[in-house]
């Protein structure tokens, strides 16, 4: 039988499938289906939104034709289907949730579509209805050269930082992905931050986003990609923060703005996974709409599959701390009128003069990196010490430290041009001040 | 499975009328006695002048299953849906034929796909060329189902869904 994969384009929605159904009495039913998601290549999934005749029938007598197109091809199929189970939670359904939600906004049905449950049925039959078709278009790209090329580059990533940025780089060269972030889950693993972006007027690193909240926040907590053609307004992150920030005016300057597009229509966001254990997410949005297809999808996330292994090899590699070579001298903090650090120990936010930087943990280090350095000149520093030190609260296991450290030194660089962090060595990094610095603590 | 023929319960307003001759996309499924349902795309919809009975046509190569379950059952359904406001009727029929075609039918045909690609294309990301395939037929593969009104029911999503005409 031909299997659910290869008809997989005709699941995307450009035109809408429809369902055909019979009640006992063997009176049939036709209707549009909203949303038809592929499961696995003998599984899809309609969007259960109201108790209507399809959904009486197939309760009844669990058997159904599906009616769908290629919109490239104009070629049509027939599923015949068996109804198994409703989902009303979990991977699948969060999904479609999201989906819908595109969906609906797309054809002016926001408020109306609601997912109340994801039907999984088994495909029995696919049938290519007669006809002729038109050849394939530009979709039908094979994407195995670019997942091999990204592939090839990750592996020869040899830290964190640089692997954040070749990920992003490579996405865009061999996919053609040009907006794109990394977003790790902090110790808490309630929030998640931005590590590194691409495309973007603003960088966004430091950005703050709820486990759950948006489309990537609900990637992160179910561990599923969350793809959609169309933006629903409610997973609209970059325009709702935006709203917020106005609405909360003052308070926000404490907030690092998140990138992402105010026009963004299309969107990826992919759980980055060590096994079961959620380290991030990667991120990719774009202005077109259904600008990625089932199979980017597939591609990334065995890209992230990758990145996922790399980012426990990469991080176990910095705890090995190399030996410290000679420490040079480095001049001290050159003159000038000294500029006041600002800490505000309820949220280890730091302030340079009176423009926030960064808090959490990174905050906290930075404070802990300036004392040292006022009080005792020192510039040379290493990850352990900060691994040792109580007052970091660094957890035992899985600290993120490498990741906090990527974050502060990208925060500096971006905002700050008399203090910086630069690596010297696996596992140590040097403090570099430009400024005399007058440390106030709240 | 034998269906005793019914009067036709139901008669169209002419706006009806005018919606399902008009710029709708029109889906067509039946099921066999053994309540194997298949589904077809329809190629336009001429209403009787007593506004109580229907004719779909249908390309008959694609729509083989389809037709061969009305010759065994006489039921069938027809969705009639508006893409540019969701606005969706479905009419059900226990009496229907199979029938020749008509000489002026493949006007009404070409008509249908005419209006039916002038709404379409602009809110779908297809070339026209697609959609002429979707809708292909030949003239003397087309086929005709006529039937009474059984029943009527509003099918647009929403809290009035499932209502009868």
């Amino acid at each position: 039988m031909r299997c659910v994969d290869s008809i997989r384009p005709c699941l995307e929605g450009v035109i809408p499938a429809f369902v055909a159904t019979c009640s006992l009495d063997g009176a049939p039913n036709v209707a549009l289906a909203s949303q038809l998601e592929y499961v696995d290549a003998q599984h899809v999934a309609l969007s259960f939104q109201f108790f209507n005749k399809t959904r009486a029938n197939i309760l009844v007598h669990p058997y159904a034709t599906v009616m769908v197109f290629n919109n490239e091809t104009g070629e049509a199929f027939r599923l015949s289907v068996q109804y198994l189970h409703t989902e009303t939670e979990g991977r699948l359904f969060q999904r479609m949730k999201v989906k819908l939600a595109g969906i609906a906004s797309h054809t002016g049905m926001t408020g109306v579509f609601k997912l109340l449950g994801a039907d999984v049925y088994r495909v029995l039959a696919i049938e290519r209805v007669p006809g002729k078709s038109l050849p394939d278009g530009p979709g039908a790209r094979n994407l195995l050269p670019a997942i091999r090329a990204v592939s090839e580059r990750l592996a020869g990533s040899l830290d964190l930082s640089s692997l954040f940025d070749d990920t992003l780089k490579s996405l865009e060269l061999h996919f053609g992905f040009r907006h794109s972030m990394f977003l790790m889950l902090d110790e808490s693993g309630s929030r998640l931050y931005t590590v590194a972006s691409r495309g973007y007027a603003q960088s966004g690193v430091g950005s703050e986003i709820a486990v759950g909240d948006g489309i990537i926040g609900v990637a992160a907590e179910h561990r599923t990609p969350i793809r959609i053609a169309h933006m629903a307004t409610e997973y609209n992150y970059a325009q709702n923060l935006r709203a917020r920030a106005l609405e909360a005016g003052i308070a926000a300057q404490a907030e690092i703005p998140f990138a992402g597009l105010p026009d963004s229509n299309s969107q990826l966001a992919v759980p980055v996974l060590a096994g079961e254990r959620l380290l991030g997410v990667l991120y990719l949005e774009s202005p077109e709409q259904r600008r990625f297809s089932y199979n980017d999808e597939d591609a990334l996330v065995a890209i992230a599959q990758q990145i996922g292994l790399m980012m426990r090899t990469l991080q176990s590699a910095e705890a090995l701390e190399e030996a410290p070579g000679a420490s040079p001298v480095v001049p001290h903090s050159s003159g000038g009128a000294p500029v006041a650090v600002r800490y505000f120990p309820e949220n280890d936010s730091v302030f340079l003069a009176d423009d926030y930087l960064i808090k959490g943990v990174a905050g906290a280090i930075l404070w802990k990196l300036v004392n040292a350095h006022v009080s005792c000149g020192r510039v040379d520093f290493s990850n352990r010490e900060l691994r040792l030190d109580p007052a970091l609260r660094l957890p035992d296991i899985d600290d993120n430290l490498e990741a906090r450290l990527i974050l502060l030194s990208r925060r500096l660089r971006e905002r700050c041009d008399f203090l910086g962090l630069e690596k010297t060595g696996r596992g140590r990094f040097r403090l570099r001040v430009g400024r005399s610095l007058q440390l106030v603590s709240a | 499975m034998t269906v005793s023929a019914q009067p036709a319960a139901i008669q169209l307003s002419e706006e009806l009328v005018s919606f399902v001759q008009g710029r709708v996309s029109i889906l067509v499924a039946s099921c066999d006695p053994g309540l194997l349902t298949s589904v077809v795309f329809g190629l336009g919809c001429r209403v009787a002048p007593d506004r109580r009975r229907m004719t779909i046509l249908l390309p008959g190569a694609q729509a083989a299953a389809c037709i061969a379950d009305v010759r065994a059952t006489g039921r069938v359904a027809v969705n009639f849906g508006l893409p540019s406001t969701n606005r969706c009727v479905q009419f059900k029929g226990v009496d229907a034929v199979v029938e020749p075609v008509k000489p002026f039918d493949l006007a009404c045909v070409e008509q249908h796909s005419h209006a039916f690609t002038d709404e379409l294309l602009p809110l779908r990301e297809m070339t026209r060329e697609v959609l002429e395939t979707i809708l292909q037929y030949t003239p003397e593969d087309l086929v005709a189902i006529s039937f009474a009104l059984s029943e009527g029911f509003v099918q647009t999503p929403g809290p009035g869904a499932g209502a009868r005409l």
